[in-house]
């Protein structure tokens, strides 16, 4: 396939992370994060926070010890915000304080207008709970009577339920944070979407319209509405085995995806700017890509899409398939897409699909959605480096499927040298993101 | 920030132009029924029937009418059907005719080549009686499992965001890039800039961008009625939706569906496409204000006009008129002509604006899209629809809103805007295109 994208515009300018904030199943912070992952320890277990008997779902990715006060201080907002939100904004906000962003005054001398904000977004949701006041008073003898939900209900209905349920309300806060008034999207696709709004925030800088941003994801599958709409959709993992066992990404006793949730953000900046103000640099975002698989059929992944994705991704970053040194993979652990994958990056990498280490995230936290993209983009910057670097095991990964020499990372990490690390981040519908990261010096 | 000149291509940079139009809206079922509709002045709004809302504090919107998704169901693969609800039934119905307008057969764009940008949400179109079902009117645990074991397996594509996009992508055979941006009232202009960033840069070469919409259930109307942004005007529709008007009182809410098939001009070229307009610029900002308003002096929103104009190498006196966002809320149009004002200084009394929401209500997730067509239509037919029902002064809107009457008048360049709840503000640059 041909390079997809063109060179010139914008070639010299470089960006990077300065800030990383998880809020995640291996804990609430990046260090736990990447703690956990280089151990192998699963973040997959009990669900505390939701009473499942009703449900087929017995365990999750649950982010545990979440106290939202830690991060988010003004009460009011504080009300708007469901579960979700609250763990997107926590995310968001670990990362401000990192990139050393979150004092007051601390972004007095950047305009507003070259701050650009991006969320990958699992869409509208709203709190159902607050509708059933108005709906217990409409239902009769003969079921619903919207006569009586107009006159009566609407009424009893939290004035501000609409507002909570707003797809883009992590946006909302994002931008008020940084008081930021830049580029911005909020992108809902899936499992996809954060990545996608890392990438698009890399794009916007690398373009100059902006010089720093705000990016990532959240979710939370661990959710009454979302588990019933997934449950039924044969992609869930409704096991009832040893919780740790459940997530298993390319291994033969695969049984779908595990519910989790959490929220992950990057500060993304302009590399001469974030060096003139003595910035933590974790490492540059080099390319991103995205592609559609465009085949009917619900749980249809294909490795096209994968290709298509990786391949713009390597592109953009002027770079070819053997630069690349590690692979962070979707790994959804159901079979159609783990096929694809694994194909894919077997075409992709030809001659070193034996020696390029392969690593699933969602072995040990299952799967964020829109929250994973970012999740594993800082858990590949967290393996980059000269020194102490490693790739994270795939763990549960027993009987490598499909087996195609691929070089699954399974058992310990693998320590080693990594400059380029690709990241692919796939959604439901197809979707698939890359992005490919690189180490800073 | 806006270099002030001939807006003639930068050297290296790929151009996009628009190419085909699709539209189902309450004015009418395809573009040029709606564009008649603009034309005449007529409003396509009136009494909601597609639910009882005979005692909802607002009992109007803008439906589209006669309007059948099982109809469309039938016209596609079962597996592409099944994520078929009302609005994704608009969504499609409108791409269908966008991608034939412009000359697109099935198959005729190399799929890694085509890419979808759509504004949109996901949402149930039943959420009451489903809630019923298997949360109010369930007692114990077994009874409950056994509403949950009836959901069918299609259930998380049909009501997710991304949905359509997954719609048009199979039936375009699209595997290029793709993405479904919800932004409220922003959505579908910012997924235009999304489409217009992804031809620039080489990634697609033809991009299917709009959006789709309907809120016409009755948690999501009654939502809206509880923040008090809708009109009360029940008694008299067409006059509801009154942009600028010293009387305005609300918004109209309004369903369907708008697509664009945008491309690059010499890929156009190349297979002879007729080129409606050039897609020149667009630009993004976000208020950081407060969640339902612009700020009073318009900051967020001038912001994305300068940037869409900057974007398109235009200075703000090449613009010839302006696709307001133009809600019929009290706040929203004396912020948007505060910023046109602070955009346009002393010129922007001398620039035509109208708002086409007077019209067609507000089609929230895809008045972006909508309003996109709408102003290139501007362009291709010298025509500049009206603002209608404006009839008194508000001291805090004083520009040239077009009003009731449209206008004859050659127009080359038109700003669209676009601005939503959160906050975001999109704007688009459209050009009479010369290659």
């Amino acid at each position: 396939m041909a390079a997809k994208a063109q060179q010139g515009e914008g070639a010299a300018r470089t960006v990077v992370v300065t800030g990383v904030g998880v809020v995640s199943p291996l804990g609430n912070s990046a260090a736990e994060l990447w703690q956990g992952l280089r151990a192998g320890r699963s973040g997959v277990g009990e669900v505390p926070h939701l009473a499942l008997e009703a449900y087929r779902t017995r365990v999750g990715g649950a982010v545990r010890d979440f106290q939202p006060r830690q991060y988010i201080s003004d009460p009011k907002s504080l009300k708007l915000m469901t579960r979700p939100v609250r763990l997107g904004v926590a995310a968001m906000e670990l990362a401000v304080r990192d990139a050393g962003l979150g004092a007051p005054g601390a972004l007095a001398g950047t305009d507003p207008a070259r701050i650009g904000c991006f969320v990958g977004s699992p869409g509208h949701a709203g709190d159902r709970d607050e509708l059933l006041r108005a709906l217990d008073l409409a239902y009769g003898a003969t079921g619903l009577d919207l006569g009586i939900f107009g006159a009566e209900g609407i009424a009893t209905i939290n004035p501000l339920w609409l507002l909570k349920s707003l797809a883009n309300l992590v946006l909302y806060f994002v931008s008020l944070r940084l008081g930021a008034q830049g580029p911005n999207a909020n992108i809902c696709m899936s499992g996809a979407g954060g990545a996608m709004a890392v990438g698009e925030a890399f794009h916007a800088i690398r373009h100059g319209r902006a010089e720093m941003a705000v990016a990532g994801g959240y979710e939370s599958l661990l959710d009454e509405e979302r588990l019933e709409s997934f449950e039924p959709s044969g992609l869930l993992y409704l096991g009832e085995g040893a919780a740790a066992a459940a997530s298993r990404p390319f291994d033969r006793d695969r049984a779908g995806f595990v519910a989790a949730e959490g929220g992950a953000f990057v500060v993304l900046e302009e590399a001469e700017r974030a060096r003139a103000r003595g910035a933590k640099i974790y490492g540059a975002i080099r390319g991103y890509g995205n592609a559609s698989a465009g085949l009917p059929g619900r749980l249809h992944n294909s490795a096209e899409a994968f290709a298509g994705a990786m391949e713009a991704a390597l592109a953009d970053a002027r770079l070819d398939a053997w630069d690349v040194e590690a692979i962070f993979a979707q790994g959804l652990a159901t079979e159609s897409s783990d096929r694809a994958e694994a194909q894919a990056l077997k075409q992709l990498l030809t001659a070193r699909s034996a020696y390029t280490p392969i690593t699933a995230v969602k072995s040990m936290t299952g799967n964020l959605l829109a929250g994973s993209g970012p999740l594993e983009l800082i858990a590949a910057l967290g393996s980059l480096g000269p020194e102490g670097a490693a790739i994270p095991p795939i763990l549960n990964c027993e009987h490598p499927d499909p087996d195609l020499g691929l070089d699954y990372v399974r058992g310990e990490a693998r320590a080693g040298s990594f400059r380029h690390i690709l990241i692919n981040a796939s959604g439901l519908g197809g979707t698939v993101a890359s992005l490919v990261v690189e180490r800073e010096g | 920030m806006s270099p002030a000149g001939s807006g003639r291509p930068q050297p290296g940079r790929r151009r996009v132009v628009v190419t085909g139009l699709g539209a189902i809206t309450p004015l009418g079922p395809t573009v040029a029924s709606t564009w008649e509709g603009l034309v005449a002045g007529r409003c396509g709004i009136g009494e909601l029937t597609l639910f009882d809302a005979a005692t909802f504090e607002t009992r109007i919107g803008g439906e589209v009418k006669d309007f059948s998704p099982e109809r469309v169901q039938r016209q596609v693969k079962p597996e592409i059907a099944e994520a078929l609800d009302r609005k994704n039934a608009l969504g499609l119905v409108a791409a269908l005719e966008a991608f034939a307008d412009a000359g697109f057969k099935p198959g005729g764009v190399e799929p890694g080549r085509l890419g979808i940008a759509l504004g949109t949400e996901g949402r149930r179109d039943s959420l009451l009686p489903e809630l019923a079902q298997r949360k109010l009117r369930v007692s114990g645990v077994e009874q409950r499992r056994r509403a949950l074991a009836e959901i069918p397996a299609w259930e998380y594509l049909r009501y997710s965001p991304y949905g359509l996009a997954y719609v048009l992508a199979a039936q375009f055979q699209a595997r290029g890039p793709i993405t479904t941006i919800s932004t409220a009232c922003t959505s579908s202009s910012q997924a235009i800039g999304f489409a217009l960033d992804k031809i620039r840069h080489g990634e697609a070469d033809v991009m299917l961008a709009g959006g789709a919409e309907c809120l016409m259930e009755p948690t999501m109307v009654a939502g809206f009625i509880l923040l008090g942004a809708l009109s009360k005007n029940n008694d008299h529709p067409q006059q509801a939706s009154r942009p600028f008007d010293g009387e305005r009182d609300g918004f109209v809410l309004a369903e369907g569906g708008a697509m664009l098939v945008l491309e690059d001009a010499w890929h156009a070229y190349r297979r002879g496409a007729r080129v409606y307009a050039e897609l020149a610029g667009f630009g993004s900002s976000i208020n950081a204000y407060r969640i339902t308003d612009s700020p009073p002096d318009g900051q967020g929103p001038m912001l994305a006009m300068q940037a869409a104009l900057a974007d398109a190498g235009l200075g703000p006196e090449e613009v010839d008129y302006i696709n307001a966002h133009g809600t019929s809320t009290v706040q929203n149009d004396a912020s948007e002509t505060a910023a046109i004002k602070r955009c346009f200084g002393a010129r922007a009394a001398a620039i035509p604006i109208s708002s086409t929401k007077s019209m067609t209500g507000h089609m929230v997730n895809a008045a972006g899209a909508i309003e996109a067509i709408i102003s290139t239509q501007v362009i291709g037919e010298g025509f500049i629809p009206p603002t209608i029902n404006y009839q008194h002064p508000d001291p805090a809107c004083d520009l040239d809103y077009v009003p009731n009457r449209g206008r004859r008048q050659r127009v080359r360049t038109v700003v669209s805007n676009s601005f939503g709840f959160g906050g975001s503000n999109g704007s688009l640059v459209l050009r009479a295109y010369e290659p």
